[in-house]
């Protein structure tokens, strides 16, 4: 076994068979990409050696938010709510060393160097106090579960038939006029009209709406998207709600199902087909270099640019 | 009065567990500051201050030790 195909601990989401039962709209947004990229990404967790900024940039921003409701629920005020995020925040992207127990020692290190122009450090904390004081009157407001918890920092994992568990994580459910996932994006783009267009049919919002209406015993309706256009110098905020029918959602569902059984039987034959159609997506896929050359030297392209780090788990609590 | 642009700068370039509550106050405050500056018309208004460069850093900390010494003084 290469160093390239290290598993590091028990997955959750696996049988003993090493097929993937516990799905989730990661997993399965990586299969229908391409199944050779869920291959590389998913089964073998290949990762760029060099961490992909937009993830780490959009997680840090959601996470933010998602946590501001969070202290707001717990009693603080909302000034008191923007301190602990922005000092989390700030925490985050600094690098510091760590002791032998893995604690950050304080005074080391240094500020996180995104090796961006415009998804940095500065433009993060920028964009997480701009959004609040953008949305400070907002209408939407956190939905309060029947057990009188606010509806915040929700986690989920759904049975689906044939043994396959659909999981997720919503931030925040909020009442909008109807009752609605929120969730937030972060873009280069301007937010326009075609932006909005990427969500139509997009997994993770009918996953969400999915999720939603079973779990929560509420009428969730649709995601509320909150986008934010990153720029230099400044941060840009638009407001959009995509809806699902029931219609759709039972579309949806049987769409799934199929890939996920496409995806199994993949793992199980231990072949997966490469969908050639994807590699110029979205910049270009980060193993098209490898893909695309001899597989005499694939392996080898494959461990100089990638590593294999830790397999994405959707059972695993974040 | 300092640009707000500087002063946040200056105070995200401390280890942020050194910053007190006042500090990511006058972060909030000065970004806030910004982003009225925007609305009104200007999209530089949250242009983030250049950070140094490592070896920038390294020369004004090596310059510090020196002082004002020059060949003179030899």
């Amino acid at each position: 076994m290469s160093d390239l195909d290290q598993t590091t601990g028990k997955l959750l989401s696996f049988d003993e068979n090493g097929l993937q039962f516990a799905w989730d709209a990661t997993s399965l947004s990586n299969y229908m990409k391409c199944p050779k990229y869920y291959e590389y990404v998913n089964l073998r967790g290949l990762q760029s050696r060099n961490k992909s900024v937009h993830l780490i940039f959009g997680g840090l921003y959601a996470a933010a938010l998602e946590n501001y409701f969070k202290h707001l629920q717990e009693g603080l005020t909302p000034l008191e709510a923007t301190v602990e995020i922005v000092r989390t925040a700030l925490i985050d992207t600094w690098e510091y060393e760590v002791d032998d127990l893995g604690n950050n020692i304080p005074g080391s290190g240094g500020p996180w160097d995104s090796m961006h122009n415009t998804k940095t450090r500065e433009t993060l904390i920028r964009s997480i106090v701009w959004y609040l004081d953008h949305f400070k009157d907002d209408l939407a407001e956190t939905v309060i579960l029947e057990n009188g918890k606010p509806a915040v920092e929700l986690s989920f994992s759904l049975p689906f038939d044939n043994g396959i568990v659909y999981c997720g994580h919503l931030d925040r459910l909020v009442e909008y006029g109807s009752k609605l996932v929120m969730d937030q994006k972060t873009s280069l783009s301007t937010i326009s009209a075609n932006y909005w267009k990427q969500f139509m049919l997009d997994n993770q919002m009918s996953g969400y709406t999915y999720a939603g209406k079973i779990l929560f015993d509420t009428q969730v309706k649709g995601v509320i998207i909150d986008a934010a256009q990153i720029a230099v110098g400044f941060t840009r905020f638009e407001r959009n709600v995509v809806y699902r029918t029931d219609e759709q959602l039972d579309e949806w569902y049987e769409n799934t199902m199929a890939y996920i059984e496409e995806a199994r039987e993949a793992t199980a034959k231990g072949h997966f087909k490469r969908n050639l159609q994807s590699c110029s997506n979205y910049g270009g896929c980060e193993f098209r270099d490898a893909c695309s050359a001899s597989p005499t030297h694939r392996q080898r392209m494959l461990r100089d640019h990638f590593v294999a780090g830790k397999r994405w788990d959707p059972l695993e609590r974040r | 009065m300092s640009e707000p642009t500087e002063d946040i700068a200056e105070l995200m370039s401390r280890d942020p567990l050194s910053l007190s509550n006042q500090d990511i106050i006058t972060i909030v405050e000065k970004l806030r500051s910004q982003r009225a500056r925007f609305v009104a018309g200007n999209n530089k208004a949250g242009t983030p201050a250049s950070r140094k460069s490592k070896n920038t850093e390294k020369q004004e900390k090596a310059l510090s030790i020196v002082g004002d010494l020059d060949l003179g003084d030899l």
